[in-house]
């Protein structure tokens, strides 16, 4: 323990004192000083650089780690720069705004930077650092707040984290609850990081296609009434919803000429919340900006392959990538126009939906919305009816069908890519009305565009 | 004019509004208003308050920081330890009379010359090791040898590679 | 004043007693500006002693205390308390002088020391409320009032004052926006009647 003395404030260090102190005063004179002096001072440091003087001695270390030092935290975290994680918007809701723990939240996403660098973390550190990722894309706020564009500092981090990383490359064997994250974290950011043309991720991204479309198009995955990209808990699939992104996202890629440039905006900033296009006329109780005018993607495989390729007795497994490498295969994709306006849950045939109804006591900002509308393909024109509502876990779900003037109906469940209202849209599943289990089906990209978008409709088989 | 009194008893005649750059003693003027009785200043010696004057004078007239600008909107905000010119080259003082300046701003509460010698200090710590640090400040390292392997290994992500 | 300023910490600090006693007769006397000023001057005397590293986060008990650190202590929870009280005291002497500014000010920074000075809190309500921040002023002195039940009388007084006040405020402004309606509805009424012959 060294001498508490104040002499540092009443010594006069006069003109006559030895030019150079004794080492013993200097030391206190910081010993000294006020904590929160000390910790105006650490404010204007870096964490790493915090984290080294706390490493000095045990009085730094308290000044650093103790509780007095969420003033620290608070201000090392904003001026970082972070989001504010008390989002008006958070839609999970279980954030006690008022308790964020600031330094827990900083040191977490530098101890998550530091894992995306690493090549080898432990699988424990990995997967809390996608974890962490995903948390801070959930915190990035809304494209506009208060008729002013907002910058998201969360995403500009998270594009530099991420970019320079490989962690997000792994072609994880895991159990499904650890895979979850990865997929989530990916199904997020669409490819949009993978768009190098070296052979190595040409390559990557080729195993990765297979993959994703030995999954999608396994009728084993789409178990009875529960066929959507969702947990029979009513929480997202991510697994599921990445593999749909993949192929989605995959085919488009090869679509020739000005078809390959029409495609739902990708990326961090298309996630973010209220990033889909305005028309300038939303109704409130639209939160999920659901009337106007959609794209829509589908892609399929002819009937026959999809039986070959799940019902061939020949093979051994259902997984087997060289299908998808035979020249005879073939993928279609088809290019759609919804337009879509809200109706009263009474005028719905998706009244007595039970899930959305589930729902509906859990979140009150969120209430189903039910909508009807129009879809136009090459080759015709279907009513559409749905309704779209918040899941368990803050995902926007879409569930709507199509009948068209023959009789045959179409049902489709997806998942809002991100946040609500956002640019990239919903990714799902479509199959058969009263689905049986060889019955066909295949992937959807649903996205908004600005309602005076010239309609574009066309079919691609490759 | 304002009469100021150091702790080493010397007497310093100013500007009011110099010295008013210190809320503490401008928030003592607008109370009481000017008088001959000098404002004692028991917690600073003359060889820093004439350096703080030099400071104060030669940022008088600028507005003062406000309540409300230290709560803005928007809380991000990137933090600059970019020091303007003049102040780099009145900062460059010895490490002592470095910290004196630091408490006598606490003190009088001048917040911009606080921020100015805070943000040396912490230009100072910045990329330098535990140990760097130690050496730059004279700070004895009282940890056991087991605390300091436990802060090492649990600050491991930290250290700049 | 002695010509000679001293320089230990115990004699600061009892030279800023006498400096408090000196303001709290003023005070009694009716001497506001007496009273500031001798607070003030306690002040000068104080701040700086208050701040100590070690002893702010609670180091100084953890370790074995020499006889000085155990002084130390002492005269630090002692600087704390009378810093308080002189804030507090501050805050009355601006209410007397009707400046709330300054009143809540001085009450925030003697809540800084004591968050359950409710004196302070009260002072605070009061000249929230003279400001016309009518909202904060109720917050703050039905909190007064839930933590303090004995000084419920005045804080229902009080807040039954600032009502009257802002009941009155609010019956002036609702007449200015009928005024104000009144106006704007004639003149939309009169939009609307060009525009109907220009479709016409």
């Amino acid at each position: 323990m060294r001498s508490l003395s104040s002499h540092l404030v009443t010594s006069p260090p006069s003109p006559s004192a030895p030019p150079t102190a004794p080492a013993g005063d200097v030391a206190a004179f910081f010993e000294s000083f006020p904590v929160e002096v000390t910790q105006r001072m650490l404010v204007f440091c870096r964490p790493q650089d915090v984290i080294a003087f706390s490493s000095t001695c045990r009085l730094a270390h308290m000044v650093v780690f103790d509780f007095s030092a969420q003033y620290l935290w608070r201000e090392l975290f904003f001026s970082h720069p972070f989001d504010d994680p008390r989002q008006p918007l958070d839609i999970t809701l279980e954030s006690d705004a008022s308790a964020v723990d600031w330094r827990h939240k900083t040191i977490e996403r530098l101890k998550a930077e530091r894992v995306a660098k690493s090549s080898r973390a432990p699988s424990w550190q990995t997967s809390r650092a996608l974890q962490v990722f995903i948390s801070m894309i959930h915190d990035m706020p809304a494209v506009i707040q208060r008729n002013i564009p907002v910058r998201s500092h969360n995403l500009k981090w998270l594009e530099r984290v991420l970019r320079k990383s490989d962690i997000l490359n792994f072609e994880i064997e895991a159990p499904r609850s650890e895979g979850m994250p990865y997929a989530q974290l990916r199904a997020y950011l669409a490819l949009s990081l993978d768009e190098g043309d070296d052979e190595k991720t040409r390559l990557r991204l080729e195993a990765r296609r297979k993959r994703s479309r030995i999954y999608v198009y396994n009728v084993r995955n789409y178990p009875g009434s529960n066929w959507g990209p969702f947990l029979p808990d009513g929480t997202a699939d991510w697994i599921h919803i990445e593999h749909l992104v993949n192929v989605i996202v995959m085919n488009l890629r090869e679509l020739p000429g000005m078809w390959s440039r029409i495609k739902p905006p990708l990326g961090l900033a298309a996630i973010r919340p209220y990033s889909v296009p305005s028309n300038g006329s939303e109704q409130p109780r639209d939160w999920a900006r659901v009337e106007g005018t959609w794209r829509r993607y589908v892609s399929f495989m002819d009937f026959r392959d999809l039986y070959a390729f799940n019902f061939d007795f020949n093979r051994q497994s259902d997984s087997d990538p060289t299908f998808f490498d035979c020249p005879r295969f073939r993928e279609g994709t088809r290019l759609l126009e919804l337009k879509l306006r809200l109706i009263d849950r009474e005028g719905s045939r998706f009244r007595s939906h039970r899930r959305a109804s589930a729902v509906k006591s859990r979140n009150d900002r969120f209430p189903p919305i039910y909508f009807t509308g129009t879809s136009k393909s090459v080759k015709s024109s279907t009513i559409t009816e749905g309704v779209v509502y918040m899941s368990p876990d803050g995902v926007v779900r879409w569930e709507f069908c199509s009948t068209h003037p023959g009789g045959a109906k179409w049902c489709s469940d997806g998942a809002q890519i991100g946040h609500v209202a956002s640019a990239a849209g919903v990714v799902g599943v479509w199959t058969t009305h009263n689905r049986c289990s060889d019955d066909t089906v295949g992937p959807f990209w649903l996205w908004k565009v600005k309602d005076d978008c010239p309609l574009q409709l066309m079919e691609f088989s490759r | 004019m304002v009469l100021l009194v150091t702790s080493d008893n010397e007497q310093f005649t100013t500007d009011r509004d110099i010295v008013e750059r210190s809320v503490l003693i401008k928030n003592m003027l607008e109370d009481v208003g000017e008088s001959d009785q000098p404002i004692p200043l028991p917690n600073v010696s003359s060889s820093v308050l004439k350096k703080v004057l030099e400071y104060c004078e030669h940022h008088r007239g600028e507005p003062l920081p406000t309540a409300d600008s230290e709560q803005s909107q928007d809380e991000t905000r990137k933090r600059t330890t970019d020091i303007s010119e003049w102040d780099q080259k009145f900062i460059t003082v010895d490490q002592e009379m470095l910290f004196e300046i630091i408490l006598a701003a606490n003190y009088l509460d001048i917040k911009s010359l606080l921020d100015v010698g805070c943000k040396t200090v912490a230009n100072m710590i910045k990329g330098k090791t535990p140990e760097e640090i130690r050496k730059l400040f004279n700070i004895v390292n009282d940890f056991t040898p087991e605390e300091e392997a436990q802060i090492k290994k649990e600050n491991e992500w930290a250290e700049d590679r | 004043m002695s010509d000679q300023f001293p320089e230990s910490t115990a004699m600061k600090l009892s030279t800023a007693k006498q400096k408090k006693e000196t303001a709290d007769q003023a005070f009694k006397e009716g001497n506001l500006k007496g009273a500031l000023l001798s607070y003030h001057e306690a002040l000068m005397f104080l701040l700086g002693l208050d701040k100590n590293a070690l002893q702010s986060i609670g180091v100084g008990s953890a370790t074995p205390v020499n006889d000085k650190d155990g002084k130390d202590a002492k005269e630090k929870t002692e600087v704390d308390e009378i810093i308080e009280k002189i804030y507090a005291n501050m805050s009355a002497c601006h209410m007397k002088n009707e400046n709330w500014k300054r009143a809540v000010e001085t009450a925030d920074k003697a809540l800084a020391k004591n968050e359950a000075n409710f004196k302070a809190m009260f002072r605070k309500g009061k000249a929230l409320g003279e400001m016309g921040f009518f909202d904060k002023a109720v917050k703050i002195l039905e909190e007064v009032k839930e933590k303090n039940p004995t000084d419920a009388p005045a804080v229902d007084a009080e807040l039954s004052r600032l009502r009257a006040i802002d009941n009155e405020r609010e019956r002036a402004n609702k007449q200015k926006l009928k005024g104000f309606l009144n106006r704007a509805e004639k003149k939309t009424a009169a939009v609307t009647r060009v525009e109907e012959s220009e479709t016409a």
